[in-house]
């Protein structure tokens, strides 16, 4: 049964409470993974999805690694659909080449951030993401497990290996050698 | 030669929003103008959307500016009645964590409706007083970082009222603050409803400090620590025998921390 206080229901002060807490990291979660132009959109369908599901959402701070997985699906799904629109662009106007607006394109000045964003762009989608989550989002392994629904030993150990493939792109894009002795005893 | 902690660390400082400030403040919601939530769905396929991309898109695109819309025409509509009370509940939000950073009992629990709930804390408003006894036995400090309205509606405003937290244990452990919020709804000019008496703080960041309390508690108060702690010891206990051991021991515990 759903109590009110005043003319608010449970669900609403839910919501508006998570809302209040999350909307913020979850814009900034957004901003670093898709236009300007289209954060505002998807911070929009992210917590329609969270208004749809209330009940399920996690108590307390454990709401956030729930709500980065469902913005975790709602961008692929724009991002899925960017690309058809991209691809029909080309088609129309005949362009050999679409202006890339993301935001790492917009924001980032720094040449060594641009060539180890070029490094991570080679890696799996989904070592992409944990890098980002660790190393952006500060996430732990637990919490990431939690946004992909994959498994923490999992996470853990790609997000090793991925540590090790962005360096090994990133001396492939600059054309440094791999330092002597490096890795001794790492691998998994 | 760069090492692979190098390019990781160049990876993390490659992030294009590094703070948050760097990005445009949230819109505030009205919640009350979305969808029915009986028709909520409980399955994964929110995102498998089965109506047309057109309708998603209109959904999508009016979505924010009608939250902002509407909180602008209801805010507007009820602005009147408030100027007619002695605050705003701007000012209810703001004079909330002035009298919590004062622990100011009586300012405190004068901003609260006489019908006023928690919705999740192990306390409820019965015993603030008691917390607040609580608080400075132990040296809390509550500053606060500022209030945003993030709901606006015809019954209640929302707030989301952050703050920086630190007490006498924090402190002598060196522990930076810790920041935190806590999501007020006020109608009129009273709290009707608000989160937490206590904190929204990630407690994984104080964990160390608990730890390290509880456990110098048990070893050099045992018998004491049963008069302090709830059986299982998730809480204080806020009675007044209890609330003048917390004062000793914290004064003992941080002068040998300190030296």
């Amino acid at each position: 049964m759903k109590t009110r206080v005043g003319a608010i229901t449970d669900d609403e002060a839910r919501f508006v409470e998570v809302y209040g807490r999350f909307a913020r990291p979850i814009e900034a979660y957004c901003a670093r993974r898709t236009p300007a132009s289209q954060v505002a959109d998807a911070v929009s369908d992210i917590f329609v999805v969270a208004w749809r599901r209330i009940d399920q959402i996690p108590a307390g701070d454990e709401a956030l690694p729930w709500l980065y997985g469902v913005a975790h699906r709602v961008l692929s799904h724009q991002w899925r659909h960017n690309v058809r629109s991209r691809k029909l662009i080309e088609r129309l106007r005949g362009l050999a080449e679409v202006e890339d607006c993301a935001p790492e394109v917009l924001l980032v000045r720094n040449e060594e951030h641009r060539v180890v964003l070029a490094a991570s762009a080679r890696l799996k989608p989904v070592d992409q993401e944990i890098l980002r989550l660790t190393l952006w989002e500060e996430l732990s392994h637990a919490d990431v497990a939690v946004v992909l629904g994959i498994e923490p030993t999992a996470v853990k150990q790609r997000a090793y290996r991925a540590r090790l493939n962005l360096a090994d792109e990133y001396r492939r894009l600059t054309g440094e050698r791999q330092p002597p002795a490096a890795r001794k005893g790492g691998g998994s | 030669m760069i090492t692979d902690d190098q390019v990781v660390a160049l990876f993390a400082k490659a992030n294009p929003v590094p703070s948050l400030d760097l990005i445009d403040p949230i819109e505030p919601v009205s919640p009350g103008h979305l969808e029915d939530p009986s028709e909520r769905s409980r399955e994964m396929t929110d995102l498998k959307t089965v109506e047309s991309k057109d309708a998603s898109r209109r959904r999508r695109s009016w979505l924010v500016p009608a939250f902002a819309g509407i909180a602008i025409v209801v805010g507007l509509a009820v602005v009147p009645a408030w100027d007619r009370g002695p605050a705003s509940p701007q000012d209810v939000a703001d004079a909330y964590m002035e009298a919590r950073q004062d622990l100011d009992t009586e300012a405190i629990t004068g901003l609260f409706a006489p019908d006023a709930t928690v919705r999740e804390d192990d306390f409820d408003l019965s015993e603030m007083p008691a917390l607040i006894e609580f608080w400075r036995a132990t040296g809390w400090d509550w500053t606060p970082t500022g209030c945003t309205e993030i709901s606006s509606g015809p019954a209640y405003n929302a707030f989301t009222c952050g703050y920086e937290f630190e007490n006498d244990w924090t402190r002598a452990l060196d522990h930076p603050p810790v920041t935190g919020g806590i999501t007020l709804f006020i109608g009129g000019d009273e709290i009707s409803q608000i989160t937490s008496l206590t904190s929204n703080i990630d407690r994984t960041q104080l964990n160390d400090v608990w730890r390290a309390v509880i456990a110098w508690m048990t070893a050099n108060h045992p018998d004491d620590t049963r008069t302090m702690y709830t059986d299982d010891m998730s809480r204080p206990e806020l009675d007044p025998a209890a609330i003048a051991l917390w004062e000793r021991y914290t004064d003992e515990y941080v002068a040998e921390i300190e030296g």
